[in-house]
């Protein structure tokens, strides 16, 4: 399992290495139970600095993917993220889908492109 | 030479296997070391194409004159060693050709990043592995509880029963040896790099395959370091082994396997890194989007390296024969 960061990315790194993780749970590549790394381990491997590695974890902790006890490593609790709105849910769907249609592509290509993510996902996590 | 005891003998053998180790190590693995990741590189310099048809010429002579020159050296105290009959030295001398090789080869590189590489690319996407490393994946920790038994065994030994004979110097300075290179193994295991975002999985195949092939050199050196100790404190702190013949020969015995073990396995890993990195970028060379190059594997700053050389060199001042 790899987890990849770009410097060139609009992100903060600990926001990358969120949305990478969860990804990775989507995709079934990350199956409950799993232990990821130690922070130390990840900021070392990455150079980065051990605050940045613990935030993101933290937040992940928060809205219920990793379980952290203090002083062990954290494990992956849960496919599904706790309880939260569909609005809140659907948030960051609008974002994206506004972003294509400001970047000119017509609904037909908006339509297109999620199927295709979409497929991406559900292939990779039942590949497992 | 008539003067010289069986044990002489015995040290002149081991130094002509070393011999034939340092020559095999310069002709298959250290000649063309530096076109080990391919043409596109020089050791872990990333080079333009056409680069050993041009300027590469040039830098391979430079590379291949330094380490003649260090075996030429190296050569020339072992010459120096055995026509002086001082054979006594050639431990220290297979210890310090190995010692001092390292910073040449080390600086040699330094050398060749500050010329060749002084702007090298730096990507901005990186791959980290989440898996985890755990110290008691990579040491066994039953083994290192039987390496301290052994240890504290033989000092017993020495301290209570040690006869006149007794060179303190040597049980002290494998002792620092041994556990001097337990925190350079932590180091190894919990140290790693950023992987490149292409062909990440062989990548890290390749740095763990690394990572391992470390730890069982270390091993292989402390074990053989161990049979040493036990044997010399058995022979010194054990009035009746020198009566028993055989015992002097089971401990040279198996001091001899497990360093024949040794070099089989450095040989033989390092082919197979060698292979499996053939085309691979170097890891840890470039500065990553986080992270500063580094110039020695992971887990050994020249920092650690400087002054763990420092106390061996001060062990030797300190008890020196």
């Amino acid at each position: 399992m790899f987890l990849t960061v770009d410097a060139n990315d609009k992100r903060p790194l600990y926001q990358q290495i969120i949305d990478g993780v969860k990804a990775l749970i989507a995709r079934g590549e990350l199956p409950e139970g799993t232990t990821l790394p130690s922070v130390r381990q990840v900021a070392g491997d990455l150079g980065v600095n051990l605050n940045t590695i613990a935030v993101a974890y933290r937040r992940l902790q928060e809205e219920g993917f990793l379980t952290i006890r203090h002083g062990a490593s954290a494990v992956v609790s849960s496919r599904r993220a706790r309880a939260v709105e569909e609005d809140e849910l659907r948030q960051p769907l609008r974002t994206a889908l506004t972003q294509l249609i400001l970047a000119g592509r017509s609904t037909e290509e908006i339509i297109t492109a999620v199927q295709e993510e979409l497929e991406f996902i559900q292939q990779k996590g039942d590949s497992r | 030479m008539s003067g010289h005891s069986s044990g002489d003998w015995l040290l002149l053998f081991v130094t002509a296997l070393i011999v034939i180790v340092f020559v095999f190590y310069l002709v298959r693995r250290l000649w063309n070391y530096p076109l080990n990741h391919g043409p596109g590189f020089f050791l872990d310099v990333e080079v333009a194409p056409g680069f050993y048809n041009g300027e590469g010429v040039r830098w391979l002579k430079l590379y291949r004159t330094i380490l003649l020159a260090g075996y030429f050296i190296g050569a020339l105290a072992l010459a120096a060693i055995l026509i002086s009959g001082r054979w006594f030295l050639l431990p220290a001398w297979a210890g310090g050709t190995a010692l001092v090789g390292v910073p040449i080869c080390y600086g040699f590189m330094a050398y060749t990043r500050a010329k060749l590489g002084a702007n090298p690319p730096v990507p901005t996407r990186t791959v980290v592995s989440l898996e985890t490393r755990r110290l008691g994946d990579y040491i066994s920790w039953p083994a290192e509880v039987l390496m301290a038994v052994i240890i504290a065994f033989s000092w017993a030994l020495l301290l209570t029963h040690g006869d006149a004979k007794v060179h303190w110097g040597w049980p002290v300075l494998l002792t620092y040896i041994i556990v001097g290179l337990l925190p350079f193994k932590i180091g190894v295991v919990r140290n790693s790099y950023p992987l490149p975002s292409e062909r990440a999985e062989e990548h890290y195949r390749w740095m763990e395959a690394q990572r391992r092939q470390w730890l069982r050199v270390q091993d292989c050196v402390r074990w053989f370091l161990i049979v040493n100790l036990a044997g010399y404190a058995l022979l010194h702190g054990w009035p009746a082994a020198s009566k028993i013949a055989w015992l002097h020969w089971l401990v040279i015995g198996i001091a001899m396997a497990v360093w024949l073990a040794s070099v089989g396995m450095l040989i033989r890993g390092s082919g197979r890194l060698a292979a499996m990195g053939r085309d691979l970028r170097p890891l840890g060379n470039w500065s990553g989007p986080f992270r500063r190059a580094t110039l020695m594997m992971p887990g050994v700053s020249p920092w650690w390296y400087g002054a763990w050389c420092g106390g061996l060199v001060l062990l030797l001042v300190l008890f020196r024969p």
